[in-house]
């Protein structure tokens, strides 16, 4: 990977939070530790995949397991984005959902040992990779509150299924509309 | 702060740099993150801030116990406690005009630690607060798997029709300690 892969990679990844340039440039040298993948339109990553996904380009939709039947497209997951996380830091698992490209994507996977060894450092650029774990997992939970007060407000119909909204959520997808 | 609320610190962030990263953190870098935090101690009943109030710290809970409702078709719900070595209000934290999701209020005296978005910046190196951004992580997702239980139960309960979902959710959330 180029130094400009991850440079841009760090661009996107920040550009929701008041980061600085030295903020990117610290998470940049995060990121070109690892390979950025280019996955054509199509292109399936298998559920219990470990390690977390770390999305910088393009849009990944999510599938869950169906009963019996092929599996069911839950949400769709917009860069930039992580994955992976919640299941990782909870239990030590892996994602439940398998993730199929939507369009032409690029992004990191960052293997498990890899992802908790960094949450852990205290160099510049492991503190910005923290946050962007961090943000990421602070809107899902909001994310989350508001589907739960919704339905129960009644301001959000139920969904054919509210797990499959939950879990949208959960892998950092937009739930579908109800 | 008093000694007791500062020994309390260095106990709690000694735990959690144990538990979540396998390692003690030198009393010095406890004591070098307080210089940059506040602390507000807070009476029974209080209410810290309410849900919707814009938002731009969490608080890690140092001593006490907090509680956070939620309002939802004219009822307030308890949805869960906080008590000492949590963090709460962490929504706003790493997003721009974040508002709070719930009502915070205080159940037992409290007193918390500011983390503000400053704070994360300013001390971003301190192996303590490495240490408390490592714990909220897991608190989040923790939360997270915690939610997606409710509403498996939920829907479960429900037997998978719609409006026994609604209520049976609602009951549960209300029915958080």
């Amino acid at each position: 990977m180029t130094a400009d892969d991850a440079h841009r990679g760090a661009e996107r990844l920040l550009s929701g939070q008041p980061a600085t340039p030295a903020d990117v440039d610290a998470l940049a040298t995060v990121l070109a530790g690892f390979p950025i993948e280019n996955l054509a339109a199509g292109t399936t990553l298998p559920a219990g995949s470990p390690g977390v996904v770390v999305l910088v380009d393009g849009a990944l939709r999510a599938a869950r397991p169906g009963a019996g039947s092929a599996p069911r497209i839950v949400g769709a997951m917009h860069a930039p984005g992580v994955a992976g996380e919640v299941a990782l830091l909870a239990s030590g698992g892996a994602t439940s959902v398998a993730w199929v490209a939507d369009e032409p994507c690029r992004l990191f996977r960052i293997p498990s040992a890899d992802f908790n060894a960094l949450l852990g450092e205290t160099a510049a650029g492991a503190a910005r990779f923290r946050w962007i774990v961090l943000a990421a997992l602070t809107q899902k939970l909001a994310r989350m509150s508001d589907f739960l007060r919704a339905v129960v407000s009644g301001s959000r119909a139920a969904s054919d299924s509210p797990l499959d909204v939950a879990h949208a959520i959960l892998e950092g997808c937009e739930p579908p509309r109800a | 702060m008093t000694d007791a609320l500062i020994e309390a610190v260095h106990r709690h962030v000694g735990e959690i740099a144990r538990r979540h990263l396998g390692r003690d953190v030198a009393a010095a870098d406890v004591t070098a993150l307080l210089d940059f935090v506040d602390a507000v101690s807070h009476e029974p009943g209080d209410v810290i801030f309410r849900q919707n109030d814009p938002a731009s710290a969490a608080l890690f809970v140092v001593e006490g116990r907090l509680r956070a409702s939620i309002r939802t078709a004219g009822q307030d719900r308890v949805i869960g406690d906080s008590a000492a070595g949590e963090v709460v209000g962490e929504a706003a934290l790493f997003r721009r005009g974040g508002r709070r999701t719930v009502t915070l209020t205080v159940v037992e005296r409290s007193t918390c630690l500011v983390l503000s978005r400053a704070v994360f910046v300013a001390a971003a190196n301190n192996p303590a607060l490495v240490a408390l951004e490592v714990h909220l992580a897991h608190l989040c997702a923790e939360r997270m798997v915690g939610r997606i239980a409710l509403v498996r139960r939920a829907w479960e309960e429900a037997g998978g029709e719609h409006p026994v979902f609604t209520g049976a959710l609602a009951s549960l959330l209300g029915a958080q300690p």
